[in-house]
């Protein structure tokens, strides 16, 4: 059994479950390759990873891949590990705040992960928001770059907790914020809150670089004539 | 490549799947809640990387400052592999 390298970026996530899962349901295991997992954080370093070698796959944003491969030299995308942009703003419930609304940031400290915050910062740019004119502050979560921290759960404690007045995150950090009354979704792209335009700027990805194909293209996918294992049951 | 494919489909048919990876690996807050959550990106779950999404990529890539120019869909997507989103 060949074994293969995963990172994610944010690990206790619906962000890239799909690869998460894929490990954990035995579906690479039956394609011949043992996959272990490795949460790099934040996004970029896991694709600098691919491009030194260090792992062989990343199931990451897609747009992160600038940041390792500039102009998109030597890395491809295998597949979309789902459609559109992913993270959603959610804001102190005690903000007079509604839904689509994104005068809502005016004046306000959001958080977000590092080149995650291009989406937020791009998405209220084309909405008409200047970042310096409206006081919007973009920062860091408290926390979340500690190793092993969930960033979408890090973010919903900062909000719990008085640190931030909103973050942009994925949707289990948006769920821990509602459920526990802290926070309210402001902007969901995918579900028509917010610029449909911001639905393309990127969206959840499995790559790997062009080394990794051309060493291993049996590893990326192995030729369809090997196992026999999508007769099985799952 | 296809194990991705196939846990997207399998996802689909049965979401208390996640619940099983949940509780594998996550905290038990976290396990309790992903079902749910991932029920709400299934209409999503889709392995293609269609031309409109490069497009969008490119656009924001330069806008952001990440990029300087546009890069081609074949540059972008692995060719070779694209079959198997549908395989």
């Amino acid at each position: 059994m060949s074994v293969a390298r995963v990172a994610v970026p944010d690990f206790v996530s619906n962000s890239y479950f799909p690869a998460i899962a894929a490990i954990e349901l035995g579906f690479f295991a039956r394609e011949g390759l043992d996959v272990a997992h490795e949460l790099i954080f934040p996004n970029y370093k896991a694709y600098e990873a691919l491009r030194d070698g260090k792992i062989d796959f990343v199931a990451g944003p897609a747009h992160a891949v600038f940041r390792a491969f500039p102009e998109w030299e030597g890395a491809k995308l295998l597949a979309a590990l789902a459609q559109g942009m992913y993270w959603l703003l959610v804001m102190r419930t005690d903000l007079a705040a509604t839904a689509g609304d994104v005068n809502a940031v005016k004046g306000r400290t959001i958080g977000a992960a590092p080149l995650v915050d291009q989406g937020l910062k791009r998405l209220l740019i084309d909405a008409g928001v200047d970042l310096d004119r409206d006081g919007v502050r973009i920062v860091g979560v408290p926390g979340a770059s500690e190793p092993g921290v969930s960033f979408g759960v890090a973010a919903a404690k900062a909000l719990e907790d008085g640190k931030l007045d909103g973050f942009w995150a994925n949707a289990m950090g948006a769920e821990n914020a509602v459920r526990g009354g802290s926070g309210r979704v402001i902007l969901d792209v995918r579900r028509g809150l917010g610029p449909p335009a911001a639905f393309h700027y990127t969206m959840p990805v499995l790559a790997t670089s062009d080394h990794v194909i051309e060493r291993d293209p049996n590893m990326v996918a192995r030729p369809a004539c090997a196992p026999s294992w999508r007769l099985s049951g799952l | 490549m296809r194990a991705v494919v196939e846990a997207q489909r399998a996802l689909k048919r049965d979401v208390g799947l996640a619940t099983q990876v949940g509780e594998a690996l996550f905290p038990p807050a976290e396990a309790a809640l992903i079902a749910d959550v991932v029920a709400r990106d299934l209409p999503y779950y889709d392995p293609t990387i269609s031309e409109a999404a490069v497009a969008g990529l490119n656009r924001f890539a330069q806008e952001s400052g990440l990029a300087q120019r546009s890069v081609s869909y074949g540059q972008v997507v692995a060719m070779e592999f694209r079959h198997l989103w549908t395989a």
